[in-house]
Formats: C-alpha cells, structure tokens, sequence
C-alpha cells in the first residue's frame, strides 16, 4: 500500500503539468541559476592558481574572519536575547506582558541600515566590529524572540507537568522539556538571522566593518568585473547556500505531537518575584536600545534638518523612484511566483518538488551576489539593458520570490484542488476552470502579496545601489549616500519614511510567523 | 439513465497497484455505493470513472459509449458527469444560486430548473447565502443539487457525509437517497460505513485491496457475505466452528440452517451468525451457556457470554437481561452463512 493510501491523503493531479507551466516556471529558476553560473565561469576563468591566490590571501582570511565573527556573535546574541525576552513575555507573571509582547517585535520596523545610520550618527565609537554586532543584534533578536514566543505560547504545559512531578526543577525542566520543544522554532529563527548577516550589506558599510559583502561591493566599484569580488562572491556563496541548507533541512524535520485530544491547558506562569524589578530593568533596557536610541536618534535629526529647510522637494523623487520600481517588482515578481506556485501546489514530481523548495535557494544568494551577476552579464551580452530599471526589477523579483510564494501559496491553498474538478465535471474546460473558479477565489489574496511585495521592496537597498540607473533614486539608497557623506540630517527625513512604510510588511511577517509557530 | 459498464480496469501509482482487474455493471438508475476500508481503492476508482485520472488498462463505459480506455480519455467536462466530493467544497466566491447554476447552459439558467431542485434540495429560501452561511448539512444538499442541476448522466457521491456528524449524517443521508430517487440519477455512492451503504444504495460492491470481492443487494450481502473479510466489514460477526451434516450444520448452538449458497457436502467450516439472530432465553431447549460480563448502552446491553469455552458478544434487549453468573438458553433464527474453516 502506498504512503498516500495509508495516510488517507487523497491523490494529488498525477499528470504531467501543462507545457505552458512548466516554460513558465523555468524563467524563474533560470533567473536564480544566473548568480551560481556568474561565480563558477568567473572563477574557471581566474584558472586554479588564480583561486589559490585569492583564497590564501591574507586579505581573504581577514574576511573570513570578520563574516564569521560578525555572523556567528549576532546570531548567538540575538538567539540568546530572543528566548530570553520569549520566555519572559510568554510564561512569567512580568507586569505588562500585552505591552512587552508587541514592544518587543517593533525593532523589525526599523531596517538594519537605518538603525546603523541612527547609531553612526552618534559618534564613530560605534563604527567598529563591536557596535555592527551590538546594532545587528538589536535589529535582528526578533527574528528569534517572534518563533520562539509563538512556540512557547502553543505549548502543551503537560509536559513541563510531567517533568515537575518526576522531581526536575524548573531549570532542569526548561533546558530539557520546554527548549527541545522550542527547538524548530529557535534553529529556524536563528538561521534566519544567520542568512541575514551573511547577506548584509548596508549596516556594515555604514559601521565601516570589512566582510565579504562590503568588499566585494569596493572591488566592484573599482572595476565592474573583478575577479576578486566574483571569487569572494563565490565564498560567501558558499557560506550562505549552507546556512539555507541547513534552515531547509531544520523546517522539513519539524514535527510536533500532541497525545491525545482537548484544548491545550493555559500555562500556569512562572512567578518572578524578588526577580521581578531585574527582569522589567533588562526590558526597558533592551527597548531602549533597540528602539529608542534609533527614534530618538531619528527625531534628532529630523528637526536639524527641519529648521535647516529641507523640505518636500528634496524627498519627492526618492518617494517616486521607491514607488514605482517597487510595485513594478512586485507585478514582476507575482507573474513568476504564480506558475511556481500552482507547480508546486497542484502537481507532482521533481519539478514541483524543485519549485517547492526554490525559496530556500534564494535565502541562500546575497543581494549583492546577484546584483553582481546581473551586471555582469548584462554588460557582456545585452548591453542595451545595462543601466535600465529593467534589471533592477529582475534582481528584485528574484531578491522577493521567496515572499511571493509565500504569500500566494496561502491563497491558493484555500483553494483546494478538488473545486476544479467540480468544475470540471460541470463541464468547464481546465482553462474555464481557472478562469472562473481559481482566479476569483485567490484575487484578494493576489491583491494582498501585491501590497506586501511593494512595501517589502521599498526596504531593498544593496540591489538598488548598484542596478538603479544613476538618475534614479530611492528613499533606501537616499538614507545610505546621505548617511554615508555623514549628513544626518538630510538623510532623517527618508529613514523616517522607511520605517512609516515597513510596518504593513513587518506586521505580516509578525502574524504569519506567530501562526506558523504556534505548536498545535 | 445510463447504465456503466467497467471492464478489466487496472490502476497503479507509483508502481503501487491501486486497483486489479475491475469489473462492474450498474443498471441505469440504480444507487450503487462501493464499500470498503480506507485504502482500498474505492476513492480511485470514483476518480476514474469522473474522469479525474487516468486508468492504466481496462474500459469504462457509459451506455454503449466508451469514455475511457487506454487509447481514449474523454476529458471530466464532456461526461455529463455530477461530482460530491467529501466536504461539499462550494464554490465559495459564489451564491447557493449561483452554486447549483455553474453547471447550466446560459437558456438553462433563464428556466425553472434552478428553483425546481433548490426546492427539492430544501434550500428555496437559501439561494441568496454564501457558502460559509450555511450549516453542514445544508452545505451538502447544495452540493449535491449542484451536481445534479445540469441532469448528468451518473452522480458521483466520495464519502459525502463524512464531515458531518453522526445525527446530522443519517437526516443527510436519508434526504440525499430521496433526492437521487426523485431525479432518476444512476449514482456511485463511496463509503466506508456499511450502514449509509445500506440505507442509500440498491447494490453494494465492496472492495478490498483493489479488487471488487461482493457485488450484491444490502440484503444479501449483509446475510450471505462472499467472504470472512465482507462479513467484517458489513457489520459485527460472530464465527463458530460446524461441521456439514445433510445440508445442515452441527455447532455448538445445535444443528443450524445454511443458507443454499454454502451447502457443500460435508465437512469442517466456519459458521457466521449476526448478533441479532442469537436470543438469550430461559426456554431449556437452547444451547446453554453462562452469562460473563453485561454493557449496558442505552437501547441495547451487550452480554458477553460462555458456550462451551468459547465467548460470544450478543445483544439482548436492554428492558430484561440477565445479569453475570446467570445461565442462559441460546436460541438461533433465520439460517447462516458457512465458509471453508
């Protein structure tokens, strides 16, 4: 008997996609291939002795070191900060758990390279290895804190019971019962902020830290098409791709079980105490940092700049450029997920196994490396899209693909296949049945990934930087050349519009990753 | 109408055989449901016949017209086919009118058939709610007078009242089988629960591992199961040892009446009786037998009784029964079945 029987599962469409489909799915994926193909033909070209040289260098170690010690610290820090606060907001009597509960996702509003310019702005103190990690550790704990909280909250507290009563103190108890349980969701947000770090470009340069990114982005404005940057593309390839193995490989394994059925019990909550006062010290603290220094730092700023006259005119182009590049990615970035989605959703086969797992791959490649290889061969073979929003627009749909499908996914899997085929067998074609019953049932859901697509983009600085023609400008690369000339004031004004705009998409993310969490 | 011929078909997933050497005829108009456990293939071979899949070997016909072959595979659209999938699955952006018209020509939306079947679905005053505003049951009544709307050829029913609770599931299902009655429908019916087949169906096939093991009335395949396996899964079973005496078996309850299709000429067997066919009595004629354990469930107490070292679940009535250490006289009506022991 076959695993589907046995499960009960009904059999999913066993036939051969369209051709249609399957020639749509492959542009995407071809789009994705370009980067790895971009690194492997450049680094045949450098010859091994060429790969030997760049790799042993000094300059390369001093890289690797710093990628590592950068990466591995935040993701550590933040792993730590997000449990803790998870566990503190989630299964302790803390006054004001509701409050600390949303205060403490709100860093996620403020993207990473507008939280450097805000501590930048304060002194150079900061622009060292030790303020990247203290800054990135702030931006990113709620990529662990988010999981973690909604693992906690969804727990079945008849394990920690058990262990109670078999005589484990509560320390035992929660490094033994609870965090095990927790585990999928602390890998999958740690990892996460591993990707991130391993991608991250903007901050750093702005707290003029050396990675692999900030020096491929220097060799690449020296000349175009350095080996070296391709060579050292190639490296934080590596780096990344096994970070977004390893995610892949953690989410697949997840698995939760409950015995038995009824309502999960309200967890009884953990009495602070004498604690109390230390524990609500650490949160203010910690909100402080994360938010306020940048708020205030931001606010600052703002009225310098106001009283110095910048005004609208200055801030209108960026607003037109991030507009208008955004939901043209957005559009572009829907009609390939969409083919993907309905691949993997409604088919099987390696293919739509593939396209399942696309979104992992893409985590995988920095901005940077595919914005690299987008120059690259645009330059070499079509010239005439070299320096057009054309190929920024590309670099974004591959950069938000993973988003997209996401976000499709979700609607299209409120539409179970079977409608079809009651379609089908009220004697519509296949394309009818798209038409009349798939289309109209995932279109708000359409609508909604548009939305989020756009103002997701609008955040997308590295790509931006080096793919927008030179004309064009948006609030993102505005904050980082303005940060970047050390003028803070005239930057405030578009970090101010970037953190306004981040808060659909953050709020998004915030809901989705409670729900995908939530142990049931 | 439109009777189904199924021919030889075969079906494999993955190299997994689905279904072996299928062969089924349903006269036109008649409610056939096929009865089996999950994973037996019954799910697959609905899916065939819709259109859904297609079949490896074999040959489905409707009437004269063959509809699928492994040459020819007319598409679901072009069948004349009515789907009920599990969950009713409404269209969920459209009315309960909109719903039961998708199936209809442009004229055939103008007439009075959309009023006519709402009403016998039950639904005239519910044409304007959505989907999500109907309970359960309604939910499956729109549904099936969806499919039945445009008047299809063969109605195709996968479990239909599995979603529904248990109360709700027999109204449904006894308004169902009145609604395939009043259109004429010849209507495949997939379940898992011997009671909805029996209730709805005029033929039961029950299957196991791909094949089709009993295709009989409710009736005959209740009292005169093909097999150990289709008395299982047709209702509770009791087995006792016989052996064949003149037409007759001799067990432990006394010389029993075998029903004509068993009768062989001598020799051990296994001999299944219903619960209901064994009364407990005080008349002394009866096999005696020692009362173990008494389960009281409402209409009904189960006894668990002692016959000649061998126990038996019966049911007795629950006003006067006797309770454990009685000793008790077991009377049989009605004949048995027999299978080689």
């Amino acid at each position: 008997m076959s695993l589907l029987t046995l499960t009960g599962t009904r059999p999913l469409n066993r036939a051969l996609p369209p051709w249609w489909l399957i020639a749509t799915a492959l542009v995407p994926i071809a789009l994705i291939a370009l980067p790895l193909v971009y690194v492997v033909t450049r680094a045949a070209e450098a010859g091994w002795d060429g790969i030997r040289d760049e790799i042993f260098r000094a300059y390369t170690y001093s890289l690797l070191t710093n990628t590592l010690v950068l990466a591995i610290s935040v993701t550590l820090a933040a792993s730590i900060i997000g449990v803790a606060v998870a566990w503190c907001v989630e299964r302790t009597d803390l006054p004001g758990r509701q409050i600390w509960r949303v205060v403490a996702s709100l860093p996620l509003a403020v993207p990473a390279f507008v939280s450097s310019f805000a501590w930048s702005s304060m002194g150079s103190q900061f622009q060292n290895m030790a303020g990247a990690i203290l800054v990135l550790t702030l931006a990113s704990y709620p990529l662990v804190y988010l999981p973690v909280a909604a693992a906690l909250r969804g727990m079945d507290t008849g394990f920690e019971d058990v262990s109670r009563s078999l005589g484990r103190g509560p320390w035992h108890t929660f490094f033994f019962t609870i965090l095990p349980q927790a585990r999928p969701a602390l890998g999958g947000g740690a990892l996460l902020v591993l990707s991130h770090m391993l991608a991250e470009f903007g901050a750093l340069s702005l707290l003029r830290v050396q990675t692999f990114t900030t020096a491929i982005f220097a060799s690449y404005e020296l000349r175009f098409d350095n080996v070296s940057a391709a060579l050292q593309a190639g490296i934080l390839l590596i780096l990344a791709l096994f970070a977004a193995y390893t995610e892949m490989r953690m989410r697949a394994g997840t698995r939760h079980s409950r015995v038995g059925r009824g309502a999960a019990r309200q967890p009884s909550l953990a009495t602070l105490g004498r604690a109390t006062p230390a524990v609500m010290f650490g949160q203010i603290v910690l909100s402080l940092l994360a938010l306020g220094v940048p708020l205030t730092a931001l606010a600052y700023w703002l009225f310098i700049g106001n009283s110095a006259g910048h005004g609208l005119s200055e801030v209108w182009p960026a607003i037109w450029g991030s507009s208008t590049l955004s939901i043209a990615g957005a559009l572009v970035t829907t009609l390939l997920a969409l083919p993907l989605v309905l691949l993997a959703t409604r088919f099987n086969g390696r293919l739509a196994r593939f396209a399942d797992r696309l979104p992992y791959i893409i985590h995988g490649l920095p901005g940077l490396v595919i914005a690299l290889a987008l120059v690259f061969f645009s330059i070499h073979y079509v010239p005439a899209v070299y320096q057009t929003v054309l190929l920024l627009i590309v670099a974004y749909a591959v950069l938000a693909l993973p988003l997209a499908q996401t976000a499709l996914r979700a609607s299209i899997a409120l539409v179970p296949p079977r409608l079809e085929e009651i379609s089908r067998s009220l004697g519509r074609g296949p394309f009818k049945a798209f038409l009349s019953v798939t289309l109209p049932n995932i279109a708000p859901g359409i609508g909604a990934a548009l939305a989020l697509l756009a103002l997701e983009l609008m955040r997308e600085l590295t790509a931006t930087l080096m793919l927008a023609p030179t004309d064009v400008v948006t609030l993102a690369t505005e904050v980082w050349s303005h940060t970047n000339d050390a003028e803070y004031a005239a930057a405030a004004p578009f970090a101010a519009l970037l953190i306004l705009v981040s808060a659909v998409p953050v709020y998004v993310f915030t809901r989705r990753t409670l729900e995908a969490y939530e142990i049931t | 109408m439109t009777s189904l011929n199924i021919r030889h078909l075969t079906k494999s997933f993955n190299g997994q055989p689905v279904l072996q050497g299928i062969n089924l005829d349903i006269p036109a108009g008649s409610i056939v449901a096929l009865l089996g456990p999950s994973g037996c293939g019954k799910t697959t071979l609905l899916r065939l016949i819709g259109g859904f899949d297609r079949l490896d070997a074999g040959e489905i016909s409707f009437d004269s017209r063959v509809v699928a072959s492994p040459q020819s595979h007319v598409p679901p659209e072009r069948r004349r086919i009515g789907y009920v999938p599990q969950e009713g699955t409404l269209f969920p952006h459209l009315s309960v009118t909109d719903n039961v018209a998708y199936g209809l020509s442009r004229s055939g939306r103008q007439g009075q058939r959309v009023a006519e079947i709402l009403a016998l679905a039950g639904l005239s005053a519910l044409g304007n709610r959505f989907p999500h505003e109907l309970s359960g049951g309604q939910q499956q009544r729109a549904a099936l007078a969806r499919a039945l709307a445009p008047e299809p050829e063969v109605i195709l029913l996968d479990e239909p009242f599995n979603a529904l609770d248990l109360g709700l599931r027999r109204q449904i299902c006894d308004d169902v089988a009145a609604m395939l009655r009043r259109e004429g429908a010849t209507a495949i019916l997939v379940t898992h629960d011997p009671v909805e087949a029996f209730a709805v169906a005029d033929l039961v096939a029950v299957m196991h591992e791909g094949r089709i093991i009993q295709v009989d009335t409710p009736d005959n395949i209740y009292w005169q199961p093909a097999s150990e396996h289709v008395a299982r899964l047709t209702g509770r079973p009791i087995f006792i040892d016989g052996v064949f005496q003149h037409g007759s078996v001799l067990t432990s309850l006394g010389v029993l009446p075998v029903h004509p299709n068993y009768t062989r000429a001598a020799g051990k067997a296994s001999i299944m009786l219903r619960p209901e066919q064994i009364t407990c009595g005080s008349n002394r004629n009866g096999a005696q037998a020692q009362v173990i354990e008494r389960s009281f469930r409402g209409n009904h107490v189960l006894l668990t009784v002692c016959l000649q070292e061998q126990t038996l679940l019966l049911r007795s009535s629950s006003l006067s029964s006797p309770v454990p250490g009685d000793q008790v006289h077991l009377h049989v009506e009605g004949a048995c079945a027999a299978f080689a022991a």
